[in-house]
């Protein structure tokens, strides 16, 4: 199962809340969990979250200190991007529930719509 | 005769007039998953025929002894009989070039293809654990982004993500019919056929039937799913769950130049259901059958050389 799921999103978002690279040792300090987690703990999930291409590091002094490689909105703005289909053949790695569509197809779709909506507009 | 020749038009046939037929048949929209299995025939059929013509090339007809050594001197016999000394080797490098090639091809496109949907997948879905929560409720994972969507990954058992924006556009009925349709796909292993069919496009590329296939597959899929669906909820259900994500919440990236299917979708549910007889079901099951075989018959009479070379 997935042991550092919840740790991950904490070191991620210490990390984009963060106005500079932290190292290891700082974002222990910033991570706020009980129990706290030991430092090698969040070592290896930085160095994970490294490997995976969402922090990247730089040496400060002896020790390595992580930046998140892209902003939160960036990070969002992306994921979003790959589901809904900017790539020239977006249905090959997920299948949504909804696919892309013309504004024509939208106003053909409107007049299905059996009645409106409750509520909203 | 040789059947080599008839087994390269019985490809071609089934190459560039398939999809022709295929598309223009009025059953496919009723029995998307007979329709599914039908594609496969075709392209699985063409390709075996394929294959199977550089091999009768160069088996001889008539049983032959003396194992390996034996077998590939008749072989060359007669083919030196048929062609005469320099026609024989032609044909021969032909025929090992045709299957060779072949298969080579779908060897590669397959680790090509398959790495990469793999790779990208993994990293989509690690971005997302970055993002989403685990909804205990719902078995999804839930991420805080108001446009509306739901969509799914195949790998340690399926994860379906939702965004927080879509629970707003459908009510308790709707998100039933919009994860039941998700869960539809991953039972099915519906991800194992689209990838299958971005196998096969980019081993045979430009040839019909191949072109069209990855195309043809993501709309059967989903018109599969959507029944799976209906038959959890309704199928009125699953046209209004189909409505309000795609029309609520803000415009989409709407790009004119891709056709997508959902208003036909939408119709099919909202009309009365329509089934394939059981005649014509069968039918269609006898007819995938006898074009994959057709090839492995064509075929026979050398494979029947090679087994009987193999039990000497």
């Amino acid at each position: 199962m997935r042991r550092f799921g919840e740790l991950e999103q904490q070191i991620m978002d210490t990390a984009w809340a963060a106005d500079r690279p932290l190292t290891v040792r700082q974002m222990l300090q910033c991570v706020d969990r009980d129990p706290p987690p030991a430092y090698t703990t969040v070592m290896t999930v930085m160095d994970n979250l490294h490997r995976k291409g969402f922090l990247v590091r730089c040496r400060q002094g002896r020790a390595w200190s992580y930046r998140p490689a892209e902003s939160r909105a960036d990070h969002d703005a992306r994921l979003m991007a790959e589901v809904l289909g900017s790539s020239a053949d977006p249905a090959a790695t997920l299948l949504r529930f909804v696919g892309r569509m013309s504004p024509e197809e939208l106003n053909r779709l409107r007049a299905l719509m059996p009645e409106p909506p409750g509520g909203g507009r | 005769m040789n059947v080599a020749p008839l087994l390269i038009a019985y490809a071609g046939l089934l190459t560039f007039a398939g999809p022709v037929l295929l598309r223009r048949a009025r059953w496919t929209d009723k029995a998307p998953r007979l329709a599914l299995a039908t594609w496969f025939s075709l392209a699985g059929s063409a390709v075996a025929a394929a294959v199977l013509s550089g091999v009768v090339l160069v088996v001889p007809y008539h049983p032959v002894g003396g194992g390996l050594p034996g077998f590939l001197r008749s072989c060359l016999a007669a083919l030196d009989h048929q062609w005469g000394p320099t026609g024989a080797r032609l044909v021969a490098t032909t025929a090992l070039l045709v299957t060779a090639v072949t298969a080579a091809r779908l060897a590669y496109a397959a680790v090509v293809v398959l790495s990469r949907q793999h790779r990208t997948r993994r990293a989509h879905l690690d971005g997302i654990r970055l993002r989403a929560r685990p909804d205990r409720r719902t078995g999804t994972l839930l991420l805080d982004r108001a446009t509306p969507a739901a969509w799914c990954l195949p790998g340690d058992g399926g994860t379906v993500v939702v965004t927080t924006g879509a629970l707003r556009a459908v009510d308790a009925a709707g998100l039933a019919a919009v994860l039941a349709h998700e869960r539809a796909h991953l039972a099915g292993r519906h991800h194992v056929l689209t990838d299958l069919a971005r196998v096969l496009r980019r081993a045979f590329p430009g040839l019909p039937l191949f072109a069209q296939l990855p195309a043809q597959v993501d709309r059967l899929v989903e018109l599969r799913a959507d029944d799976v669906a209906a038959g959890r909820s309704s199928r009125r259900g699953v046209a209004t769950a189909l409505l309000a994500l795609a029309l609520s919440g803000a415009p989409r990236a709407a790009l004119a130049a891709s056709g997508g299917d959902t208003v036909r979708r939408v119709e099919r549910l909202l009309a009365a259901p329509e089934r394939l007889t059981g005649l014509a079901r069968g039918g269609v099951v006898t007819g995938n059958a006898a074009s994959l075989l057709l090839p492995v018959m064509l075929a026979a009479v050398p494979a029947f050389t090679v087994a009987q070379l193999c039990c000497r």
